[in-house]
Parts: structure tokens; sequence; C-alpha cells
């Protein structure tokens, strides 16, 4: 498990083809070098608030950004967003949505619950990684994030 | 016909009915002329039965004076008072009166003036006998007179004068009987004929308006029919239009069912190609050095035909959503919106030298979105055609008529097979092969789309080696499309 000190991204996606091309782009373009992922969105929960299984994890650790698919199993991407918003220890945490959806109604419902980035992951590798790649160095290099 | 016929059968009713009604008519008034004729009769009846009584009552005081006349004169025979012989000339004068009366009254029945000129004739001899009596008296005394009037006195004419009077008496009294008699009787007749009268024209009134009666009923109650025909026919609509409105409901969820079904079947391809070009991708970046030419070019169509999948079902995705996307209404400038779309295009393929002649168009209302993705279509198809032209020229042209815009947009490229006209506007479907021309087949059917989703129509005409010209229309509105100058 990471400490504390680590540049983590957490990545919820239930897609491991999709999940492992993302952790790939990231580490080979050295955006990172920890990224936990977990595949639905009780698990995600569970692991930010140190619940059920993740409970007592070492940590408290703290994600640099959020990469968050829209389309989970158990507890959907809108739910874990509203969570995530809901609770001070997590609601400053800049998420970043990744989905194949690019219908209006969850683009708006995204944006009203304080998403920082909507992104519609392209159907080839090569716009793919190029996205992931952009999202990664944004969030991870460019962008100042509060200290938490 | 159908029609026809109950109205024949009113008119057949109604001539019975009249002539019913006329018999009854004619009833009532015989009725009345009887009545009017027995009154007049019982009227007649009553004024002869009280003229008998006053002739009957005239000749008893005639009989009345006349006995008195006889009486006074005997005793003054006897007393030689004068009193009486005052009274003898009185009842004589009365009697006289009387008689004259009688006489006048009996005028027109000969029997009764008979009987009346023999009583005036038995007077005037009673006179003449007073008067010789008197006579006799005063000058021979009442022993000659007595002697006398044995003679006389056989005749008894009083008596006989008496008789004639009491007879007349009785007849009249049989005719007073009489007329009362037939008053009576002409009152029965007349009571009846009122009575007949009154109930035919009760009866026939009654009769007439009870018909008029059923004769009402039945025109309300063929009202009634009409109305109830009338509502069920209005029931039978209602429940057509709801039938409709319901099929038309169901057609609509059926079409978003597939329309969502193809939506969720074309996101959902999305992942797992991404998977294959990602994973083609990656064996060629990692296993690059283990790979041969033959597997390179067999990675790299691998990837390219997923890149082109991935299009074909972006546009898929596209063309369904312009489906289901909501329609924002504005007044949108034609002109400048098909110039930027030119000048975005025209770098999108990297080309110049492309003449462009861009006539004036009428702003339309519609989505901005949506006719800027016509416009972007169009322009798009029109400079890919004309790739191999040595020289470019396209036309946009625009117009109003019969309230609808008119947009045209042509181009003096490879042109298309007027034989295929009908396919162009299909999805996925192209008139080209990919190695002439790159394409999906989606643009014109999202331009078709978007335009019949605006209560408009494409068309399109094309020559092979010539050119195209596709057109569009859409109505025009009212307020914010001002007549184009």
């Amino acid at each position: 498990m990471p400490d504390s000190r680590e540049v983590v991204v957490l990545l919820v996606e239930d897609s491991p083809q999709d999940a492992e091309i993302t952790i790939r782009t990231l580490k080979k373009k050295n955006l990172v070098n920890s990224v936990v992922h977990l595949k639905d969105g009780q698990e995600a929960l569970d692991w930010l608030f140190q619940e059920g299984p993740y409970a007592g994890r070492s940590g408290p650790v703290v994600p640099k950004v959020i990469l968050l698919d829209l389309k989970l199993p158990k507890v959907d991407g809108l739910e874990v967003l509203k969570a995530i918003r809901a609770d001070d220890r997590t609601r400053l945490i800049p998420v970043v949505i990744m989905t194949s959806s690019l219908e209006e109604r969850d683009l708006v419902q995204s944006y009203s619950l304080g998403v920082n980035s909507y992104i519609v992951k392209p159907v080839d590798f090569e716009n793919f990684s190029a996205a992931v790649a952009e999202a990664g160095h944004y969030w991870l290099l460019v962008n100042q994030n509060p200290l938490i | 016909m159908r029609l026809f016929r109950p109205l024949k059968k009113l008119r057949f009713f109604k001539r019975g009915f009249n002539i019913l009604l006329f018999f009854g008519f004619l009833f009532a008034l015989t009725a009345g002329a009887v009545t009017v004729f027995s009154i007049v009769r019982t009227e007649k009846s009553n004024q002869l039965a009280i003229g008998a009584h006053e002739v009957a009552v005239r000749l008893e005081n005639l009989r009345f004076s006349l006995q008195i006349m006889s009486l006074s004169y005997r005793t003054y025979l006897f007393t030689q008072d004068p009193e009486l012989l005052v009274r003898f000339e009185q009842a004589a004068k009365e009697s006289r009166i009387w008689m004259q009366q009688l006489e006048s009254d009996f005028r027109d029945s000969p029997l009764e003036s008979e009987q009346m000129r023999k009583l005036v004739d038995l007077y005037r001899e009673r006179m003449k006998l007073a008067r010789e009596s008197r006579t006799t008296l005063e000058s021979e005394g009442l022993g000659a007179l007595a002697e006398k009037m044995k003679d006389t006195a056989r005749q008894n004419l009083p008596f006989l004068m008496d008789e004639i009077v009491a007879r007349l008496i009785q007849e009249q009294a049989d005719s007073v009987r009489q007329h009362e008699r037939r008053a009576k009787r002409d009152y029965r007749i007349s009571s009846t004929a009122i009575l007949a009268c009154v109930a035919s024209c009760l009866g026939f009134g009654s009769w007439a308006v009870f018909l008029l009666n059923g004769e009402v009923a039945r025109s309300a109650q063929r009202t009634l029919a009409a109305m109830e025909a009338e509502r069920l026919v209005q029931q039978m609509n209602d429940q057509l239009e709801k039938r409709v409105r319901e099929r038309t409901v169901e057609l609509e969820s059926a079409n978003k069912e597939l329309e969502a079904f193809a939506y969720s079947v074309a996101h959902d391809l999305r992942a797992p190609l991404r998977a294959v070009s990602s994973y083609a991708h990656i064996l060629t970046e990692d296993y690059a050095a283990k790979l041969d030419a033959e597997a390179m070019r067999i990675t790299g169509v691998i990837t390219g035909e997923s890149r082109r999948m991935g299009v074909l079902i972006d546009e898929l995705l596209n063309f369904s959503r312009i489906g289901r996307q909501q329609i924002n209404h504005q007044i949108v400038d034609m002109r400048g919106m098909a110039q930027s779309v030119f000048e975005e295009q025209l770098a999108v393929h990297g080309r110049s030298g492309v003449g462009f002649d861009l006539g004036d168009l009428p702003p339309a209302v519609g989505d901005r979105i949506l006719l800027r993705q016509v416009w972007s279509n169009l322009i798009d198809n029109a400079i890919k055609y004309t790739r191999n032209r040595p020289e470019v020229l396209i036309r946009i042209r625009g117009s109003v008529s019969d309230g609808f815009l008119k947009y045209v947009v042509e181009d003096n490229g490879v042109g298309f097979d007027p034989r295929f006209t009908h396919k162009l506007f299909g999805v996925f479907q192209r008139l080209h092969t990919l190695d002439e021309f790159e394409g999906t087949g989606v643009g014109l059917a999202i331009v078709q789309r978007i335009v019949s989703r605006h209560g408009g129509q494409v068309s399109a005409e094309g020559k092979p080696g010539v050119g195209a010209a596709f057109s569009f229309t859409l109505p025009q509105h009212p307020d914010g499309n001002p007549q184009h100058a």
C-alpha cells in the first residue's frame, strides 16, 4: 500500500482493458508512480472512507485525482461522485469522469454534482491514450490542488 | 331513399288524419245546426204557447164580461136600478173590446174566426133584445115584458155565447198544452244536439290532440334517435381517435425503444473496439522487434479498421442522437453560417484555390447547432468530391417560395449517377468506393434527418463527371423569416 507522500491516482473502472491501457499510458508518460485501480463504486467508497474490507488500511491516503467511470457495478459513478462531494474528507479531491457516454443528461448531472472534468473515451487507441495522457498531465502536473 | 319513405308515410298519415278530422268537423257542425234549429223551434213553440195562453186569458175576460153583462141586465129588469144599467153598458163595451181583440187574434185561423163571427152575431142579437126589452119595460111594464120574454128566453142567448167562449177557451188550453209539449220535445232535441256537439268537439278535439301528441312524440323520438345516432358516431370517432393516439404513442415508444437499443448497441460496441485497437497498438509498440513486416502490416490493418469502425459507430451515435435531440428554434443567419462553415471545412481538408460563390441566403428559424451540421456535411461533400478537379467552383444559393426557404449547394465535382439518387440519403449508403473517396455514408442521412425534423425536405441532382447539387428546404416562419430581398 502506498504511503501518504506518494502521488496517487485512484482509477475506478470496471473494464480491465480500459484500466490496463489507462495505467499503461499514465506510467509510460511518467506521470504517476502509483495507481489504485478499483472495479466498482462500492469498493471505491470503501477505500476512500476506509470502510468494509479497507477498514484500517494504511493511510490516510488522499488521491491527487480520481478518474471515475460512470457505468459501474453496484454503485454507479454519479452516486460515487455524490458521496465524495458530500464528505468533508473527500469533497476537495479533483474528480475526472472518463466515460463512453455522451448523453447530455449524464453531462449535466455530473457537472451539477461538482465534477472537475468530463472526458468521453475515444474509440481508437491513439486518441484514447492521448486523452488519458493529457488529462493526467494536466491534473497531476499543471493543476495545483489545495493541501488536504 | 331511407329518408324519403317515412316522409311518404307521414304524408299518407296526414291525409287520413285530415279526412277523419273533416268528418268530425262535419258531425259537430250538423249537431250545432240541429241545436240552433231546435232551439229556434223551442222558442217558437214557447211563443205560440204564450200566445195561446194570452188568447185564453182574453177569452176568460170576455166570458167574465159577458156574464157580468147578462147578470147586471137581468137584475136591472127586475130592480130597474139605473146603476145596473150602467154596469150592463160597461160590461157590454168591455165585451166588445175583447171580441175585437180576439177577432184579430183569430185572424189566421178560419175555424176560430167562424166561431168568433157566430159569437159576434149572437152578441148583436143579444144587444138588440136588450134594447127591445128595455123599450117594452119602459112603455108597457114588467108584465108585458115577461110575456114577451117567454119566447126570447127560450133562445137563451147568454148560454149559447158562453158555450162558444168556453169551447174556444178549451181549444186554446189544448193548443197551449200542445205547444208546450212541442217546446219540451224541441228542448230535449236541442239539449241532445248540444251534448252531441260538445261531445263530438271534445272527442275529435282530444283525438286530434292525441294524434298530434303521438306525432309530436314520434318526431321527438325521431329527433332522439338522430341524436343517439350522432352520439354513437361521435363516440366511435372518439374511440377511433383514442385508438389512433394510443397507436401513435405505442409507435413513438417503440421507435424510441429501437433508437435507444441502437444507441446502446453502438455505445457498448465502443469498449471492446477500443480494446481491439489498443491491444493491436500495444503489440506494435512492445513487440515490434519480434514481428516481421507482414505481421506489422496485419496489425496495421487491425488498428486501421478498428479506427474506421470507431468512426462508423460515432457517426451512428451522432445520427441516433439527432433523432432524439430537442430542437431549439432560433433565428439563424444562414449566409454567415455557410461562409464560416466553408472556411472551416477548407481548413479541415487542407485545400486552397476553391472558387466559392455565395449568394444572398434568407435567414431561417431552426436549431443553430443542427443547421450548422447540415451546412458542414453538405460543404464537406462539395469540397471532398471536387478534389480531383483542376478548377473548382462551389455555388450556394437561397430562395423563398410557397412558404418555404430553399438552399442549394452546387459543385462541379465528380457528380453521381441519377439512377441512385434515392440511395443517397440512406444510412451507410455510398456511391463511391473507399479507394476513391473516404466516408461512412452517414453524412447525407444526418442532413436528411435534421431537415425533416425541421419540417423541410432534401433533394439531389447530379450528373457523373459534371457535378452535383444538393438542396434542402425549411418552412418559412412568419415572424422569423422576413421576405428575402
